[in-house]
């Protein structure tokens, strides 16, 4: 009942938050200010502590300084924040938004699919998720394969064209998937034959056997270098092989691990198979059972994305209890909360506040799962995830404490940026309105007669639990 | 008196004029001249579209060739003269994105039997999905693939196009296309350039299972398939430069199709559509540093900053996106996306012109190749400049397909194909007069002109096994679609659902219909398969339960009324002026509106009078003796926009009604 309440409460929201659609990507209709200063706000630092009523000096999308009485230029704009709140901009360590397709559901081993390749900068996701003050989002291929596709690290920045979107120093990830997703357990693509992996046994194997594969083809290249650098004539070069150069890269340590996950045992297996072959699984998404071994987790590094209260839409996902975060936190293992959803990106904030409710976290232990931490988690906490000098302007301003169900965010900047203001949204649907109306006019809107009659017109979507298993609209976690 | 003579003269003179021209007109037929290799068309107008146009001028078409173009030429003997009085020479139409001449894949590969359940369909695809097509296919040439002939080469025509780009169907890198002719008797007579250009599409293969079902996978196979392609030649010519101590390479044929690409000797020509793709698409040439050309391109007037930084044209589809009906009022309203694309559809060629990009039009799958030229004018109502918008249907589609040196334009020496007009080509009221291909005359026909060769009244004769009996078959176009319907006492009128394909050689069509029969005082159906060859048909009747029998027979001489389109020259209108007492029935019950209709050449105004009060009639006309008309009815306070297309013999009228709910048949009479 009260799932459903709150089903129909984000319903509303998603109403509220009605979301202008850019005239086209490319043009920001902002001018992006050299020099910004943030007056008068509690700020939530996210590394520091709370510091009341102090200033944040933004210079070329830079915070150029935090503190009480900041020194401005008289052409720097002002923002008076008197009463509000600042955080960091919000990080989702697992999102699907912006993507014109998630899964490549045919293979197992689908490490040869970019996440980049089909990014749609339009996506109204990505102003909802702006309108919840998330800056930037690990974009994941979906859960179907044991290995599946690379994955992009963007920065919300709608408006803009794609390019700039991809933040260009994040490390490279790619996702890895356990359990009944990978081994299909809860569908089937299709009416033919099973795809192989069937058990949680296949899955072991087939990620056991693609970096087996991808060993000797690294052996085959640095075979050839090697040859080519005595001067051999005939050593023939390899082909390049796109599925097996991501997996390379991670028994490098180039790129990092992301692995959809529930159970602890399968928890277990994957940490043994990157001891076997040497490499680190940098985050465990989802993770439901990770609080049973929370310290075998921490042993080999391994970070975790979680949901806070989010369970039994499946069997693997029975085990799981709201005390995860603060657990695998006193375990000493980074802890992030991801949205895996359009809908709860909007709203990260609350299940920040949700996890201080279960356990004992701090106020700033919490506000790091949703900030610091996710940053950590994707590599880019150097320059994003809390509020310190010398960090991108990646910031959120709430109209009360972000923890507070009563507080919404009122602007949120991107490297100094405002790509998100509730009053200028509210500019932008009259602007919207009044081109929706020229549009209505116009002689190839209307309708004309003839053709099938009207047929029913279709449903809203509605919110599913588990969004990982969608080939391009549908989700599932 | 004297006033009254040289009127009569001036009766005379117009009767005689008109009764020459009439026979001109008659030994013009193109039908008539096919022997003939010489042609002078005189006194055209001839948009060259390389220069200026001549106001007044003649062409001169030698064994398949352009020879003399201009005001002052002379004309040899023995050429067949056309007078081009009121006629627009223009170069042969070219779409410069087509299927056409392609033969779609087996039924096995694309999906189950004609008519089958989608759920059947998707059963013989699952079926089928271990045989799937490949989806690299760089060495497929649409050259080797080309079959002469066929509905949608004639169609195509008889809007006056003479040239297209053909492209091999289905797959993600589709194979090598080809600039054809659509005339001609041989495959290889139709070729005019092969191989013009690779193709690749972002399109995942329909109901693919296996790798690659989803866009991601698209692009990684692209990507592979050219560091494959790369890999390949590499390996090759350090077998070729010492084959010593080398292990040899194997010969892969698709590989070695994609090396023209990659050393850009050959153009790469990609499907894409949105601003996302063509980026997609562009991302993909630099990556691999191919000569790109985007194909579609509705969306390209958002990316015109890398398109002129990357040099790369647009074949820009007309198939504009448009609003068919009106919506359920219960419908969300649609989404400014949908909204913002059908408005801009127009625009983009103009934006295109005015950015300096070279682009040519293509018919991007339009199911009506009219739109094509209607969708030219809305370009240039749009902002495009008049001129530039024949280029992109002549000479900037001949350079983009690397065809620029034989045709696009009315030059001496180019291949003689011609597109001519009577009225400007943006005119909507233009007619196609003549197409020349291969300086030949085309025979033109009537859009969807098998339905019209079967149609009509046959007299079949048959053995049921109760003796030979002599049926009369009526077959007809009814809003748009053939039927059957036998003419005996207590026969139903409606006609049956019938189907005619013309034959793959042309030369004859096959006609598949059922119909009530009696039979031993019992009442059966009996399925007709038959082969009509002119007026002739042949065939074999089947009856649930018994042996096949044969039937043939002929068709009496009375064609029925030619159906909408007409003839490409236009027929003469009928007279249609005065008050006609319409009978409709709607939900069991009989409405009685009348029609007032006055009538000026083939324009049509008058009222639509119904119990619902009088509606003025719009957008009235008379093509031969089809009526359309459109109207808005005030019904309970709603406005219900209806559409009226009858047929009129005499006084005696029958069409249908079409309003958002569906068409409603009418029969109407004038006292």
């Amino acid at each position: 009942m009260k799932k459903r309440l709150f089903a129909c409460f984000s319903l509303l929201l998603v109403l509220l938050v009605q979301t202008p659609l850019p005239a086209w990507a490319g043009s920001g209709d902002q001018e992006k200010p050299t020099e910004l200063v943030i007056r008068d706000a509690t700020v939530l630092t996210a590394s520091h502590g709370t510091l009341q009523a102090s200033d944040i000096l933004i210079k070329n999308g830079k915070i150029a300084a935090v503190g009480k009485n900041l020194k401005a230029s008289p052409n720097a704009k002002v923002i008076d924040a008197k009463g509000k709140f600042v955080t960091p901009g919000i990080i989702d360590c697992h999102s699907h938004a912006m993507l014109d397709a998630v899964n490549e559901l045919s293979e197992s081993v689908t490490s040869m699919c970019r996440i980049q390749d089909v990014l749609n900068p339009t996506d109204p996701t990505i102003y909802r998720a702006l309108a919840g003050g998330v800056t930037a989002m690990n974009l994941l291929h979906g859960s179907a394969n044991a290995i599946g596709g690379q994955n992009a690290v963007v920065k919300n920045k709608y408006g803009h064209p794609v390019t700039d979107f991809v933040i260009p120093d994040a490390p490279p990830g790619i996702k890895f998937a356990l359990g009944e997703n990978p081994k299909r357990s809860n569908f089937n693509i299709t009416t033919g034959p099973r795809r192989y992996p069937a058990t949680r046994m296949g899955v072991e194997e087939i990620i056991r056997e693609a970096f087996v594969r991808a060993r000797d083809y690294k052996h085959a290249w640095d075979e050839y270098r090697a040859a080519v650098a005595k001067g051999d004539k005939s050593a023939q070069e390899p082909r390049r092989d796109l599925q097996l150069e991501p997996l390379v890269e991670v028994l490098e340590g180039k790129r990092y691990v992301h692995s959809h996950c529930y159970r602890a045992d399968e928890i277990l297996m994957l940490i043994g198979i990157a001891d076997e072959f040497g490499f680190k699984v940098r985050t465990f998404q989802h993770n439901l059972e990770g609080y049973k071994v929370a310290r075998e987790m921490a042993k080999h590094g391994a970070m975790a994305s979680v949901f806070v209260d989010m369970w039994s839409y499946k069997i693997e996902a029975y085990d799981a209890i709201p005390y995860l975060p603060v657990l695998l936190t006193r375990a000493r293992v980074n802890v992030s909360i991801n949205s895996d959803s359009g809908e709860r990106i909007r709203r990260l904030n609350i299940d920040a506040a949700k996890a201080m409710k279960y356990g004992d976290l701090t106020e700033e232990e919490a506000l790091r799962m949703v900030t610091l931490n996710p940053a950590i988690q994707l590599g880019i906490d150097k320059r994003t995830g809390s509020i310190d000098v010398g960090k991108d302007a990646d910031l959120a301003i709430w109209s009360a404490h972000p923890f507070s169900v009563y507080s919404h965010c009122e602007t949120t900047l991107i490297e100094g940026e405002i790509f998100f203001d509730r009053e200028q949204d509210q500019n932008k649907r009259e602007a919207l309105a009044k081109e929706r109306a020229e549009l209505e006019k116009d002689e190839s809107n209307k309708a004309r007669p003839g053709g099938p009659p009207p047929g029913i017109p279709p449903r809203r979507p509605t919110e599913k639990g588990d969004n990982c298993l969608q080939g391009t609209e549908e989700h599932q976690h | 008196m004297n006033r009254r003579v040289s009127s009569f003269t001036a009766l005379l003179f117009v009767f005689l004029l008109l009764v020459s021209v009439h026979t001109k007109a008659q030994i013009d037929r193109p039908g008539e001249l096919m022997n003939v290799n010489s042609y002078a068309i005189t006194n055209a107008k001839i948009v060259t579209a390389a220069g200026t146009p001549i106001d007044k001028g003649t062409v001169i078409i030698r064994d398949g060739l352009i020879r003399a173009v201009g005001t002052d030429v002379k004309i040899p003997s023995d050429v067949r003269v056309i007078d081009g009085a009121g006629l627009t020479v223009y170069p042969g139409l070219i779409d410069t994105v087509t299927n056409l001449g392609i033969p779609a894949q087996q039924q096995a590969a694309t999906g189950g039997r004609p008519g089958a359940s989608p759920r059947e369909d998707f059963q013989q695809l699952l079926a089928n999905a271990g045989q799937s097509a490949p989806v690299v296919k760089a060495e497929a040439t649409a050259a080797e693939q080309i079959k002469p002939g066929g509905d949608q080469v004639e169609s195509w025509r008889n809007a006056g196009f003479t040239s297209v780009l053909s492209i091999p169907r289905d797959g993600i890198v589709l194979g090598q296309s080809a600039v054809i002719n659509l005339a001609g008797d041989k495959a290889e007579d139709l070729v005019a350039r092969t191989p013009v250009a690779l193709h690749i599409s972002f399109a995942q293969p329909r109901f693919s299972f296996g790798y690659p079902n989803s866009l991601m996978g698209v692009i990684t196979v692209i990507r592979q398939s050219f560091l494959d392609a790369k890999h390949y030649a590499t390996l090759q010519e350090q077998y070729r430069a010492n084959p010593r101590g080398l292990k040899r390479p194997d010969f892969d044929r698709s590989l070695e199709a994609l090396l023209p690409a990659l050393k850009g000797d050959m153009p790469v020509i990609f499907t894409a559509d949105s601003e996302r793709e063509i980026h997609r698409a562009l991302d993909i040439a630099q990556e691999f540093n191919l000569k790109a050309v985007i194909a579609g391109g509705s969306e390209s007037y958002k990316c015109v900053e890398r398109l002129q930084r990357m040099n790369v044209p647009v074949l820009l589809s007309l198939n504009f996106p448009k609003r068919n009906t009106s919506d359920n009022p219960e419908a969300d309203p649609e989404s400014m996306e949908v909204l913002r694309a059908r408005a801009a559809a127009p625009k983009t060629a103009g934006k295109l012109a005015a950015a300096k990009i070279p682009f040519a039009f293509q018919s991007g799958g339009m199911t009506s190749i009219a739109d094509f030229l209607a969708n030219v004018q809305k370009s240039k109502e749009n902002g495009l400049d008049a001129a530039e918008a024949v280029q992109a249907m002549t000479m900037r589609a001949a350079e983009l397909l690397g065809v620029a040196d034989r045709l696009g334009s009315v030059e001496v020496g180019k291949i003689a194909n011609l597109t001519v007009l009577r009225g400007d080509i943006f005119d909507s009221k233009r007619k196609v007069a003549y197409v020349f291909i291969d300086g030949k005359p085309v025979n033109l026909k009537a859009a969807g002109s098998t339905a019209s060769e079967v149609s009509g009244k046959w007299a079949l004769k048959t053995d049921l096994g109760e003796g030979e009996t002599t049926l009369q078959v009526n077959l007809k176009q009814e809003q748009g679609a053939l039927t059957a319907a036998l003419q005996a006492k207590g026969a139903p009128d409606k006609g049956q659902p019938a189907a005619a394909r013309r034959t793959d050689d042309n030369s004859s069509y096959q006609v598949l219909f059922t119909l009530p029969l009696t039979v031993g005082g019992q009442t059966v159906e009996g399925a007709f398969r038959g082969i009509v060859v002119g007026n002739e048909m042949t065939g074999t009747l089947e009856i649930k339960g018994r042996a096949p029998v044969n039937f043939s027979g002929k068709k009496s001489e009375e064609r029925p009324a030619p159906g909408a389109g007409g003839k490409p020259d236009g027929a003469a209108p009928v007279d249609v002026a005065g008050t006609w007492n319409l009978t409709l029935n709607v939900g069991g019950q009989t409405l009685t509106p009348t029609l007032v209709l006055k009538q000026q050449g083939a324009s049509v105004t008058g009222t639509l009078v119904s119990q619902f009060g009088p509606a003025e009639l719009s957008e009235g006309t008379v093509n031969g003796s089809t009526l359309t008309a459109t109207a808005t009815v005030n019904v309970g306070g709603q406005s219900l926009r209806i559409s009226i297309n009858g047929t009129v013999t005499g006084n005696q009228m029958e069409g249908t009604i079409t309003s958002p709910q569906g068409a409603i048949p009418f029969t109407g009479t004038k006292p």
